[in-house]
């Protein structure tokens, strides 16, 4: 878990980080909730917020996610977008791992996959930033789906390979390609791992 | 994708290729963008993100101003340059913004046309630098040159 320092000198930033450290001591056994910060200057700081913490940030409410009931009845959160927070101007927050995921079925997840994929590959093919690639909505959305998407972007990362790094990043928590000097090393790092952990076939 | 289908889907996104001369000199390739092709990589993207592969000089902090661009530019020995026009013995790159952003720069070698790797797709040679302005690279903002390597 990241320190104030560690999560920036941005002066909105450190109030949040100063409010989530408050709250987060005397809630130790609430639910924990991990977010990756997206911003501009510091893409991928990943930080977990207690749930009252969250919530207790002005403008950031549970309305900003939708509930749903798990098998277990535990609580699990379906953050399908990026959550704005408003009044910390540029800063967003991106649900990276999610605690549960809505079961869905494969030919409907398949659907959405493409569709989403399709939208975000015609709409920043011509992009020159990757930042700004990987900030498109429908990119954001696929991270939304969580896990279960894993096998159907390794298959688009064989096909068709693109930049599909961060996504996977933000969904597994892992980064096999961190020594890799091209991309496509990068690549074959990323697809070995999917074959290792039995997300695609050989 | 064919070559007409590839240069309906370009002249779509930058409608000013339908008035100037322009190629497609190579295929799809995701492996690299416009700043390393400038600088003659095509292993990776240039820009400061921490996910890997891609690349940005480690002493330049910013990616997002035309200043830091204009510093890459400069450790390949790019200086100001008084216009855009092609000039024997002397590359020149040209840098698109859109206001103070950065969005893309193509490099041009004495009389030649400039060369631009559009994003994760196709490099094209392109006869003027309007070509390509829009919506998507702004417009073209700064241009630097220096002797023909």
């Amino acid at each position: 878990m990241p320190t104030c320092e560690e999560l920036g000198k941005h002066e909105n930033l450190d109030m949040l980080a100063a409010q989530w450290s408050m709250l987060g001591e005397s809630s130790s056994r609430e639910p924990c909730i991990s977010f990756r910060l997206i911003s501009e200057k510091n893409l991928g700081v990943s930080a977990h917020f207690h749930e009252s913490a969250l919530f207790g940030i002005p403008n950031v409410s549970a309305d900003l996610f939708e509930r749903v009931l798990a098998p277990s009845s535990r609580r699990s959160y379906s953050a399908q977008r990026p959550v704005v927070v408003h009044d910390l101007h540029s800063w967003h927050f991106l649900r990276a791992k999610q605690v549960e995921v809505e079961t869905t079925s494969p030919n409907k997840l398949r659907r959405t996959f493409r569709q989403l994929a399709e939208h975000w590959r015609r709409e920043t093919r011509y992009v020159s930033l990757a930042k700004k690639k990987v900030l498109h909505p429908a990119y954001q959305r696929i991270i939304g789906l969580g896990p279960q998407a894993l096998p159907l972007i390794f298959e688009e990362l064989r096909q068709r390979p693109s930049q599909w790094f961060w996504a996977l990043e933000c969904i597994t928590g892992e980064d096999p390609a961190k020594r890799s000097s091209t991309f496509k090393e990068a690549v074959e790092e990323w697809l070995n791992w999917a074959q290792q952990n039995g997300y695609l076939d050989e | 994708m064919n070559d007409e289908t590839q240069a309906d889907s370009l002249e779509i996104a930058f409608p000013n290729l339908r008035s100037t001369k322009y190629a497609i000199v190579s295929p799809y390739d995701p492996s690299y963008n416009c700043v390393a092709f400038a600088f003659a990589d095509t292993s990776r993207w240039w820009q400061k993100f921490h996910v890997k592969p891609h690349y940005w000089p480690e002493w330049i902090e910013d990616d997002d101003t035309l200043d830091s661009w204009i510093r890459v530019a400069a450790l390949f020995g790019f200086r100001d340059a008084s216009n855009s026009d092609p000039e024997p013995g002397r590359d020149k790159v040209a840098i698109y913004a859109n206001g103070e952003e950065p969005q893309h720069i193509c490099i041009r070698s004495g009389s030649g046309m400039w060369k631009s790797k559009l994003g994760e797709d196709v490099d094209v040679e392109h006869e003027s630098l309007h070509a390509l302005e829009g919506n998507i690279y702004g417009v073209v903002t700064i241009c630097l040159s220096r002797p023909t390597r």
